[in-house]
């Protein structure tokens, strides 16, 4: 008969070996990758989230900063002042946990002694992470941190290259405008956080100046799990324009309960949601004739030095990684472009010399031109509208980047 | 309890000295550390509650909410300093506990686990539909960047959370919790009034919590509910007071600790999600094999929960 006491030092020592192998394992595999910084190396930090409920964004953002990393490894790296750098990209997962970015965010400038950051995905990491940019004055560029909120504290090492938050739904209501017959009536569904109200509060001003008429606005909690209750009262006021305010999850419950209930409306759009891939295989041929605001489409025109084209990006992006890229990959990727162009406009690797280039930066990428005003938001680009039509992502605004004509209206469920 | 006080005094030695350590280390150990000084406050907080009265509190998370937002708004929109709005987050905490827990404290075992969660989800959705709170979006704080402030203040927190622990542990009240936590009808028939001093008891929690909420909310500058009410915080409190030792003086810092250092190493190896599994592991095999967590292992008191020597301990204590 073994003693109480026995049994628990056993367990005891049991514990003790199993965590200390875990450790050991987990140290062991990180350990020997590690080399020592070289200095023909520039080395960027982000901390994503790899987990938690913006684990898949996260994951877009990091394909957007890994493609644009070996892109330009594989044609020598950037030069800076001279001289060819390769670059590098240090991550951290974040958790999807605001507080936890920026721990990871003072981890890279302090302990890893990294001059310069890619922001996490997200407005409120991003908020959090400013702080800390700002405090130790390393710059940061900002590809999907959209709320204006990041950008009223009179920062000055942030630099966000997308469009600001109360533009995203903006374009479906100018689409809306030059359909016949013109759609009046409209729904806004939101979910109740900062970056989400910044959109619903931009699209309801401008729906009420360009005479459209609010039937239905509501705010829902942001991790919710049903939306039916919301559903049955929208359809109660039968809209000719739904618009969701939130992040995928939510569209694709939003759109799941519309179904389930049959709410026809003659447009649907989202903020976030319809441009990623996952909108379209979840969805199937529910999600034909979905609208979505976009940073960026594979449509739009622009060009520029080290990707060449949008089309040309794509093509590259879609040979890499098996699929089209989507907005959240471009704007990372351009958050990139945008970050190199500074460094070679410095010609120097100090932190307030990139910074001063981040602020005085015009240039054109595939992505759009990028030029920040004093806040650090950019002040040129506007925002596209993609449509879903016949499970694919078709550009229908703005009209001169336009590929296809809008489906409106929208065909009853069952016939998408 | 003699080597518990001990090892507690040895604690605070330790931790008095970690204020000299700031100028000294750079900005991400200042970080780790005032984290964990703040997760172990946390878990010196719900102890009292959990660990000694053996009400195990899902819903501690609102008070280091509350805390947070108390503080946010009395700076905000008050504009009042720091000193007064952290005053106001620890009065707002003990008062909430007071008012909830003269009703609530009445439940046992899960049916108070379940209405202390409920608490906490609820007054996250409250909060997110109050106007003045910001709502959904949140509230900013003026910005300090001096993070050894923040350091100190937490360190402070934890300080007092532990010489509190060690003084109610020898004090009658520290007693009665005890005994309520054995066996409150028999508590009651001693002439323990345990409403009063679970209520109490719940307060000191509430108090300490929210006193770390409002530091917290001031060092990050930006609050918004999903943040300052995320249930993994109970979680972890509860996970770090349980590996240390619930019910012992300075288990839940220890437990806080080696979590926090398993965290902070796996954490910053990768950004696979195994790290989170690794933990989930670890934790899992903690409560299952270690029930009584490891403070019995540091004291050399892997008896107390035998009869006789608790009785023997209670009658060298002369209660």
């Amino acid at each position: 008969m073994v003693s109480a006491t026995d049994r628990h030092h056993r367990l005891f020592a049991f514990l003790t070996g199993i965590t200390a192998a875990a450790v050991l394992a987990a140290g062991g595999a990180a350990v020997l990758p590690q080399t020592a910084a070289a200095d023909d190396v520039i080395t960027f930090g982000a901390a994503l989230s790899a987990t938690g409920r913006d684990a898949r964004e996260g994951a877009l953002t990091k394909q957007g900063y890994d493609f644009w990393k070996d892109y330009v490894n594989a044609q020598g790296g950037i030069k800076v002042a001279g001289k060819m750098y390769k670059v590098d990209i240090k991550y951290y997962d974040d958790t999807s946990d605001p507080a936890t970015s920026a721990k990871l965010v003072e981890r890279l400038i302090t302990q890893d002694n990294i001059k310069f950051i890619l922001a996490p995905y997200g407005s409120s990491a991003t908020f959090a992470a400013s702080a800390i940019t700002e405090k130790y004055q390393v710059p940061m560029v900002d590809p999907n941190g959209a709320a204006e909120a990041i950008f009223n504290r009179g920062f000055h090492y942030t630099f966000a290259i997308l469009s600001p938050a109360k533009k995203y739904l903006q374009g479906i209501l100018e689409v809306a405008q030059t359909l016949k017959p013109r759609p009046v009536t409209l729904a806004v569904l939101a979910a109740n956080d900062q970056f989400s109200i910044e959109v619903a509060g931009g699209i309801r001003d401008y729906a009420k100046a360009n005479g459209f008429n609010e039937v239905f606005y509501s705010e829902y909690p942001p991790d919710t799990k049903d939306v039916a209750t919301l559903l049955t009262q929208v359809k109660q006021k039968n809209p000719d324009i739904i618009l969701g305010s939130g992040h995928l999850q939510d569209s694709l419950l939003i759109m799941r309960a519309a179904k389930d209930q049959g709410v026809q409306s003659k447009i649907i759009g989202f903020s976030v949601g319809p441009s990623t891939p996952d909108f379209i295989t979840s969805l199937g041929p529910d999600a034909n004739g979905v609208m979505g605001g976009a940073q960026w489409t594979t449509a739009l025109t622009y060009t520029d030095a080290t990707f060449g084209s949008a089309q040309r990006y794509t093509k590259l992006f879609q040979a890499k990684y098996g699929a089209l890229p989507d907005y959240h990959n471009a704007e990372s990727s351009a958050a990139c472009e945008t970050f190199a162009a500074a460094l070679a406009k410095a010609g120097d690797l100090d932190p307030g010399k990139v910074r001063d280039a981040l602020a005085a930066l015009d240039i054109d990428t595939f992505y759009g031109k990028i030029k920040f005003d004093s806040r650090g938001v950019n002040i040129y680009k506007p925002m596209a509208v993609e449509q879903i039509q016949k499970g694919v992502h078709e550009t229908v605004w703005p009209a001169d980047a336009a590929n296809a004509k809008p489906l409106f209206p929208l065909p009853p469920w069952g016939k998408r | 309890m003699q080597a518990g006080r001990r090892l507690a005094y040895g604690a605070l030695v330790v931790l008095a000295l970690s204020a000299l350590l700031p100028p000294h280390l750079n900005g991400n150990w200042v970080h780790v550390l005032t984290l964990f000084f703040m997760m172990s406050s946390l878990a010196q907080a719900w102890n009292l509650i959990g660990g000694f009265a053996g009400y195990a509190s899902f819903g501690n998370v609102t008070f280091f909410g509350v805390g947070a937002y108390a503080c946010a708004y009395a700076m905000n929109a008050l504009h009042w300093p720091f000193a007064t709005a952290f005053l106001l987050a620890v009065v707002a905490g003990a008062a909430l506990a007071a008012v909830l827990g003269w009703p609530i404290l009445r439940l046992r075992g899960h049916y108070f686990a379940i209405a202390t969660l409920g608490i906490a989800i609820g007054m996250q959705a409250l909060v997110a539909e109050l106007p003045p709170l910001g709502k959904g979006s949140g509230m900013t704080l003026p910005i300090n960047s001096n993070f050894h402030f923040f350091y100190w203040s937490m360190l402070g927190i934890l300080m007092a959370s532990i010489a509190l622990t060690a003084f109610i542990a020898q004090s009658r009240f520290g007693y009665a919790l005890v005994a309520i936590r054995e066996n409150e009808e028999a508590a009651a028939v001693l002439g323990i009034n345990a409403a009063r001093a679970k209520v109490f008891a719940w307060s000191l929690s509430a108090a300490i919590t929210g006193a770390a909420g409002a530091t917290y909310a001031y060092w990050t500058s930006f609050i918004d509910p999903p943040t300052v009410f995320d249930l993994n915080f109970n979680v972890l409190m509860i996970i770090m007071t349980l590996l240390g030792g619930a019910g012992s003086i300075v288990g839940p810092t220890l437990g806080a600790f080696i979590l926090s250092a398993i965290g902070e190493y796996l954490g910053a190896q990768s950004v696979s999600p195994w790290h989170t599994v690794v933990l989930g592991a670890i934790i899992v095999l903690v409560v299952v094999l270690l029930p009584r967590g490891l403070m019995p292992y540091l004291t050399g008191n892997l008896r107390a929960f035998n009869l006789n020597a608790l009785r023997a301990q209670l009658r060298a204590s002369r209660v």
